[in-house]
């Protein structure tokens, strides 16, 4: 590991500032990266690491603020301008074509030619061959890339960009779908690369990692540089201590504090109301047992991709469960559809409301009965009058902000929009309600309401599971929440428990507060 | 200018330009030919549209679920062969033969559609295919001798009170759990499956009306005809689908209405009329034929509530 120069040589972030819509992703970031570094980001889900690595990339473009590499200010367009500056990025998301085989993939758009202007396969080959020596990395240039095992889809994904000689290498989150024996060979790209004089930004939720390779670790906390630290001076509690500490909670603790109220108001819950047995085989490092109280709300929470979310569409039957048990109320049920989820009280909200949702150009009151229209009809006509009173009650009671009932979908807000889907799963009587992150980006308003609602819906004995990416919303609304780590329930937080300190740890894989 | 079948309007009439074009072309018509508008001729007119009407509701109902059907021309020869083949046995046999026959045809699409997951576009060209060439095989020859009462179907007012069973058959559906459904899964099949509907269902029952349709619409066609011809389907095809989406029936599906596509058929027929009425001469007919049905969907795109914008689906979906 060379020691991080200073200097103009680097690259460096001023001011950089960048928002989505309403949603500001990131609110200032003035960071320096050194030639020879190898530079960890830090952060939760939503912090702003994303956004960082697709600026880098050209993949989104700065709202303001300046970039600038080597002295030179930097303007990026695209992806290729951003390539062409000498900033390569491995994705987690994999862009490996299946069709072709590892060398035509790690070449891709640079093939040699030979004087007939055909590609000269035997130098690919060798090419790549060479490069899979230099770095120690167990790949074979003709093996087809369907062949591949996800490990080493993720493996050839490093090696395309180490293949472009970068000035900057930027690794997301490239060993999340790596075990250790894998993982071991991106830090040793990250060291030999380093050693070459390029600048290694690392994005990983792997405190062990990312404390053994990192020169420098910055954390991200709602979109602003929480510190920056040496490597030798960091311990795992002094970086989650500025997680938890740093978080921009204000907002959001207004907002719950009814609901925090309503959650103490509360009985404790008595009877089991449902059992879910997830074999290990649908993805996960063990078998999973959760179980589910009448009235109770039961958070999920966990960092992207670690398998809470999985979990929850397996329950409402919309992904093979691989022989999951769903027990409710003593009955073992089949659920291996949505519409037999729905059928046997399980009903799933999915996050994306947009895709998975609403109809788009149809009315309210038929969206809001889609799940329930045989309870509607008379001689098999859907009576108008019960569909439209039906409706009525449920966006009264979901307090819609509509004009008519009659209005398409689309003139609702993302909020009301949220709503018709929610009253959608009430009009099907559910005992069962899953939901997935579903007050993500909306607004506060009607995510107050939502979160009133959920309260009442539990006060009446429904039972409700709530996979959500925000803390505060578990904390305020949980009594019991499940946190997931690496496919497995990792820690499992019941009444003093629930903190937002003790779910950030247990989702980086941390369990007790030790002394910084 | 929309009639919101779906929630504004009580009942499902689709796109209001498609009437508008209907006047439009009636008007045209009578400038043309003074007789034209007698109740009688109206009547005869509807009667040799009323084969194309049937097939255009059962392209619609396809077309409403986001699927296409490119065997209804095919479907309507072989049940149309089969009415013919079949008439000694009596007509009420022949007619209910050519129906199972056009049910198990069409569930047969949408069980490889659906079971498959293939696209309904490629299932149905293969199908097509294989249903033409039985056709053929059943009847390689064209033949008459269907008795006269046959015929008694498109002529006199029977054409009137047919079309208007048609529609008010479909203001039913539209109005059971089933039509409901059809909408939901030709908006989005990914949040109907999520919203507990069952697509292969749906599907597999939509078809089967559909096949249902394409053998009435075959037995109409033996009663304008008087005979069975095993290519009589083939030019169908192209003309249900142009009568649909003149009708409002999106290709992408979920939006429209039958009521529309059923004009849209009597749209084809009144254009046909005006093209023999301007007396071209056999060269030209295809072209005058091609440039009015370019006028018409032209009429309707611009008198229509709004352009239909594709929301562009956004490159970042997730942040941070």
């Amino acid at each position: 590991m060379a020691a991080p120069m200073s200097g103009r040589q680097g690259l460096t972030l001023t001011s950089v500032t960048k928002s989505y819509g309403p949603t500001k992703a990131l609110r200032g970031v003035s960071l320096s990266f050194s030639p020879g570094e190898v530079h960890t980001l830090l952060g939760e889900n939503g912090s702003g690491k994303s956004t960082l690595v697709k600026i880098l990339s050209g993949v989104v473009r700065i709202d303001s603020g300046a970039i600038h590499l080597g002295g030179d200010p930097l303007v990026f367009g695209s992806p290729s301008d951003s390539l062409r500056s000498g900033i390569a990025t491995a994705f987690q998301e994999l862009t490996v074509l299946p069709a072709l085989t590892v060398a035509e993939n790690l070449f891709l758009n640079r093939y040699p030619r030979r004087w007939s202007g055909t590609i000269g396969v035997k130098a690919l080959n060798r090419e790549a061959d060479q490069l899979f020596e230099e770095f120690e990395l167990e790949l074979s240039a003709r093996t087809p890339c369907r062949e591949l095992s996800l490990a080493q889809l993720q493996l050839l994904e490093v090696a395309r960009a180490v293949s472009r000689r970068p000035r900057i290498l930027i690794l997301d989150e490239a060993t999340s779908a790596l075990d250790a024996p894998e993982a071991r060979q991106v830090m040793t790209i990250c060291r030999k690369v380093s050693a070459g004089g390029t600048t290694v930004i690392f994005v990983s939720h792997r405190l062990d990692e990312v404390l053994e390779i990192s020169d420098r670790v910055s954390t991200l906390v709602d979109g602003r540089i929480g510190s920056t630290r040496e490597g030798a001076s960091i311990s795992h509690d002094a970086l989650l201590n500025e997680l938890v500490g740093h978080r921009h909670t204000v907002g959001v603790a207004e907002v719950t504090g009814e609901a925090r109220a309503a959650k103490a108001a509360r009985p404790p819950q008595a009877a089991v109301r449902a059992r879910f047995e997830i074999p290990a085989s649908a993805g996960f490092r063990n078998d999973l047992q959760i179980e589910l109280r009448q009235g109770e709300i039961l958070g999920l929470a966990g960092l992207q991709g670690h398998g809470q979310k999985r979990v929850l569409r397996i329950l409402g039957g919309d992904v093979s469960g691989h022989g999951t048990q769903h027990v409710i109320d003593g009955h073992t049920i089949r659920a291996r559809t949505p519409r037999e989820a729905i059928a046997n009280g399980v009903y799933y909200i999915p996050e994306e409301r947009k895709v998975e949702g609403i109809l788009t150009g149809h009315s309210i009151s038929t969206n809001m009965t889609l799940s329930s229209l045989d309870r509607l009809t008379r001689f098999s006509w859907i009576r108008r009058s019960l569909e439209r009173q039906l409706s009525k009650q449920t966006s009264v009671r979901l307090g819609v902000r509509l004009h008519s009932l009659r209005d398409t979908i689309d003139s609702l807000s993302g909020g009301n929009q949220q709503k018709v889907v929610l009253g959608r799963g009430l009009l099907s009587q559910p005992k069962v309600l899953l939901l997935d992150d579903s007050m993500r980006g909306i607004d506060v308003r009607a995510k107050n309401e939502i979160y009133r609602l959920l309260a009442e819906l539990a006060g009446e004995g429904t039972s409700i599971i709530l996979n959500s990416t925000e803390i505060p919303e578990l904390t305020a609304l949980c009594s019991r929440i499940l946190v997931f780590h690496d496919q497995d329930i990792f820690a499992e937080l019941e009444a003093d428990q629930v903190s937002e300190s003790n779910i950030l740890r247990a989702m980086f894989g941390r369990t007790e507060e030790r002394a910084a | 200018m929309t009639f919101r079948g779906n929630g504004h309007w009580p009942i499902n009439l689709g796109d209001a330009t498609i009437y508008l074009t209907v006047v439009v072309l009636l008007a045209v018509n009578t400038a043309l030919q003074p007789n034209f508008i007698q109740v009688s001729n109206l009547l005869y007119v509807l009667g040799t549209a009323l084969p194309l009407v049937f097939a255009a509701a059962a392209q619609g109902l396809v077309m409403l679920t986001s699927s296409i059907d490119l065997a209804a021309g095919s479907i309507i020869s072989l049940t149309n062969v089969l009415v013919v083949v079949f008439i000694g046995q009596g007509s009420v046999v022949a007619i209910g033969l050519a129906i199972a026959a056009g049910v198990v045809v069409g569930t047969l699409a949408g069980l490889l559609t659906t079971l498959l997951r293939l696209p309904s576009i490629i299932v149905t060209l293969a199908l097509s295919s294989i249903w033409a060439g039985l056709a053929l095989y059943i009847l390689p020859t064209p033949r008459s001798g269907l008795p006269a009462s046959l015929g008694q179907l498109t002529t006199g007012s029977t054409p009137l009170w047919v079309t208007l069973a048609l529609v008010g058959a479909w203001l039913w559906l539209a109005r059971t759990p089933l039509g409901k459904r059809i909408y939901a899964l030709g908006s989005s099949e990914n949040a109907a499956y999520m919203a507990g509907i069952s697509i292969l269902r749906t599907k597999l029952i939509v078809f089967a009306i559909s096949g249902g349709l394409l053998a009435l619409a075959a037995i109409m066609l033996s009663a304008t005809t008087g005979g069975g011809d095993p290519l009589s389907g083939a030019p169908i095809t192209l003309q249900t689908i142009a009568a649909a989406v003149l009708g409002g029936i999106s290709f992408r599906g979920g939006k429209g209405s039958l009521v529309g596509a059923v004009a849209g058929a009597i749209v084809l027929a009144l254009i046909t009329n005006v093209v023999f009425y301007t007396g071209a001469s056999a060269f030209y007919q295809g072209v005058v034929y091609g440039v009015l049905l370019v006028l018409a969907l032209a009429l309707s795109r611009f008198t229509s509530h709004r352009w239909v914008r594709v929301p562009r689906p956004s490159f970042t979906r997730s942040i941070g």
